[in-house]
């Protein structure tokens, strides 16, 4: 160590002492032209691992608890989208259909006991439900609502890049079970869609 | 040839974009800028995509502010980087938002306009460039590096014959994941240099393969004049090369530079503190790794398809899709791995995998993006892919993407009320009312200087652990107790 210049390189090696002692209450440490002396305010350790990672300065966690490890690797693909990851995160493997946007019981459409003939329009990817073209337009379809092959009846969005589901078959929408910005799954039902049901034109 | 070459520091835009997912907050630059100003670099690029969205969405800073403040303390010309006609995201914007930002920028303090289209197709440059060029502003243009059949250096030259024409002061070769390599740089290098024809050079490069320091070699014994780098601590791996390590290759060459090293060391020391204090990772030195030139897919991207191959229990298929995937870029007409493009490309191959049918389903975006809706592409589509997507002859677009968007300023205005300033009009347009209610909080006080001592100092006092601390140093002493 220097006499007269502190360096960041000092500092840094004085910070790892501080912190790799920091089941101690007293620190003191002399060195050179430098003392430090430190105490604790309660014989109890120093809190380490709820400390959040980016938490500026407030640096109590002794430097094994660093979160780097895991930043590094994706960073730049976490930077564009981090809050994509999270969301996935969040959601883990539901495979059954739960919601009934039409207000029929849950119990009558889990995915086993659909009525005989009716067709399923399935996710074909992992993804998120969008329901309308953009946030507060009217949705692309609604139950009791006839559609043809080619009617849109939602999004699915994959790292940000929109899918235009089709119905592919004609029919009346019995029902739309996942609700908007849902996560949803590869091959989870989306809608069940009734085609001899409802006002045949 | 030169025997001089500029540094352009990266550090505070796409080194932390890379290594800390772009979260260096204002509070930790300023007070290192006073000492970053005297290191001696050409250029120091502050702005950039990621750089303006992150500081609106995660750090809740607004990105005017910081260009402002970042400016005000620097006599080193600052540099700004852009997203052609899609600025700081992968949308396009009309020519009236693409040109007021322009002139924002310059108006907060940057000096040179850095601008690249992820296509190459210069015609996305136009608005950006000719908006500079009207306010004196000076413009860096980019091509971006890719490897294909079709991208060969006769395809470089041309790009960069046409950003000269546009009137580019600068131009660069732009490698987003760091695939080129010494041998390439060899051919290449010498081939733009003659058709730049002593319009100034600068190398943009990562260190993904571990070869980019070999790449900037090539580049100094090609005559280019700037290199962009950044300081060791946030140098190497997914960033650019340290410019430690490229200022050394310099010297041995007998390549002149402007670096101050004891000041650079001061700097750099600086980084690696705060890379500690702030718990962030430094760059690691990354090995050669042959497999970066098959599929081209960013390794943060690979990650997160690894993560959702698995949530579908099909994380065995990664070789297939990657393999699929270079299939999709060469249907695709060879786009750029980068996003929006490295997206599509990914999120294609596992629709076709998963689907066991090739382009069953299609992406509305990629569609666009066959369309000609971003801009002209390197290569024409596949026949396969055509039949697949089903896209008619008048939807098809063949001018220039701006020219299809309607302007924006004068609605924006009238909805916005005069009392709003063009910054504000500007974020507006770029991000929603929930976004940036959180930027109106009054703006951080910041320091402007601080040594190792200082921040010493300041680390013990934020121990809120500690009863009593003494420190002595240098014919200082403190104390303080509670």
């Amino acid at each position: 160590m220097s006499d007269r210049n502190l360096s960041y390189e000092d500092l840094l090696q004085i910070l790892k002492l501080v912190e790799s002692s920091s089941q101690f209450a007293e620190f003191r440490l002399k060195l050179g032209d430098i003392e430090i002396d430190l105490r604790k305010a309660s014989p109890l350790p120093a809190p380490c691992s709820q400390e959040p990672p980016s938490s500026s300065g407030k640096a109590l966690s002794p430097p094994e608890m660093h979160p780097s490890a895991k930043e590094g690797s994706s960073a730049k693909a976490a930077g564009e989208h981090p809050q994509k990851a999270d969301q996935r995160t969040a959601h883990a493997g539901y495979g059954e259909t739960m919601f009934d946007a039409g207000g029929r019981s849950a119990g009558e459409v889990s995915s086993d006991n659909f009525p005989e003939g009716v067709i399923l329009i399935k996710s074909p990817m992992v993804g998120t439900f969008y329901h309308s073209p953009e946030p507060g337009t009217s949705p692309f379809v609604e139950v009791d609502q006839w559609v043809t092959p080619e009617t849109t009846v939602c999004i699915i969005e994959v790292m940000k890049l929109m899918n235009s589901i089709k119905a592919g078959h004609s029919g009346n929408v019995t029902h739309i079970l996942v609700n908007d910005g849902e996560p949803v799954e590869f091959g989870q039902v989306l809608m069940v869609i009734d085609p001899n049901g409802g006002k045949k034109e | 040839m030169e025997r001089k070459v500029g540094f352009i520091d990266l550090t505070l835009r796409d080194a932390h974009q890379c290594l800390w997912s772009t979260r260096m907050t204002t509070e930790m630059m300023t007070p290192i800028l006073s000492r970053i100003d005297k290191v001696g670099y050409s250029y120091i690029n502050i702005m950039g995509g990621a750089v303006f969205d992150v500081c609106v969405r995660y750090l809740h800073e607004n990105p005017w502010h910081r260009i402002k403040t970042l400016c005000q303390h620097l006599k080193t010309p600052a540099d700004g980087l852009i997203r052609g006609q899609s600025l700081y995201t992968f949308e396009l914007f009309p020519d009236d938002i693409v040109a007021l930002n322009v002139r924002r920028l310059a108006a907060n303090g940057i000096t040179m306009l850095t601008t690249y289209d992820a296509l190459n197709d210069n015609r996305n440059l136009i608005s950006s460039v000719s908006a500079a060029r009207e306010i004196g502003m000076m413009v860096n243009a980019m091509m971006v590096y890719t490897l294909s059949p079709v991208h060969t250096d006769s395809y470089y030259q041309e790009r960069t014959r046409e950003l000269i024409a546009l009137g580019a002061d600068h131009i660069s070769i732009k490698d987003p994941t760091g695939l080129l390599t010494p041998e390439r740089a060899r051919t290449l290098f010498p081939a733009v240099y003659r058709a730049a024809n002593g319009t100034p050079i600068q190398l943009h490069s990562h260190c993904q393969s571990g070869l980019a320091p070999e790449v900037y070699v090539e580049a100094m014994k090609n005559g280019f004049s700037f290199l962009h780098t950044a300081v060791l601590p946030l140098a190497n791996g997914a960033s650019m090369p340290a410019v430690e390590e490229i200022h050394r290759r310099a010297c041995e060459m007998g390549i002149e530079t402007a670096l101050d090293t004891n000041e650079l060391a001061e700097v750099s020391g600086y980084f690696n503190w705060l890379c500690h204090r702030e718990r962030k990772p430094k760059g690691k030195v990354a090995e050669y790794n042959p497999a970066l030139y098959e599929h081209q897919v960013p390794g943060g991207m690979i990650s997160n398809l690894k993560f959702q191959l698995q949530s579908l229990n099909i994380g065995h298929r990664l070789p297939e899709i990657l393999e699929e995937a270079s299939r999709i870029r060469k249907d695709l007409g060879y786009p750029i791995v980068v996003s929006p493009f490295a997206q599509y490309v990914v999120t294609q191959a596992v629709l076709n995998v998963v689907q066991g049918e090739r382009y069953k389903t299609i992406p509305d975006e990629i569609r666009k993006y066959a369309m000609g809706y971003y801009g002209k592409l390197a290569a024409p589509l596949s026949e396969e892919f055509m039949d697949r997507a089903d896209i008619k002859p008048e939807e098809m677009r063949s001018g220039r993407p701006g020219e299809y968007i309607p302007a924006w300023v004068p609605r924006l205005r009238s909805e916005l009320g005069a009392a709003v300033d063009d910054d504000d009009l500007l974020l507006a347009a770029f991000y929603n009312k929930e976004l940036l209610d959180p930027l109106k909080k009054p703006a951080a006080h910041y320091t402007y200087r601080t040594s190792p001592l200082i921040e010493l100092i300041r680390y013990i006092g934020k121990r809120s652990d500690l009863s009593r601390a003494h420190i002595k140093f240098a014919g200082i002493e403190i104390t303080v107790g509670s």
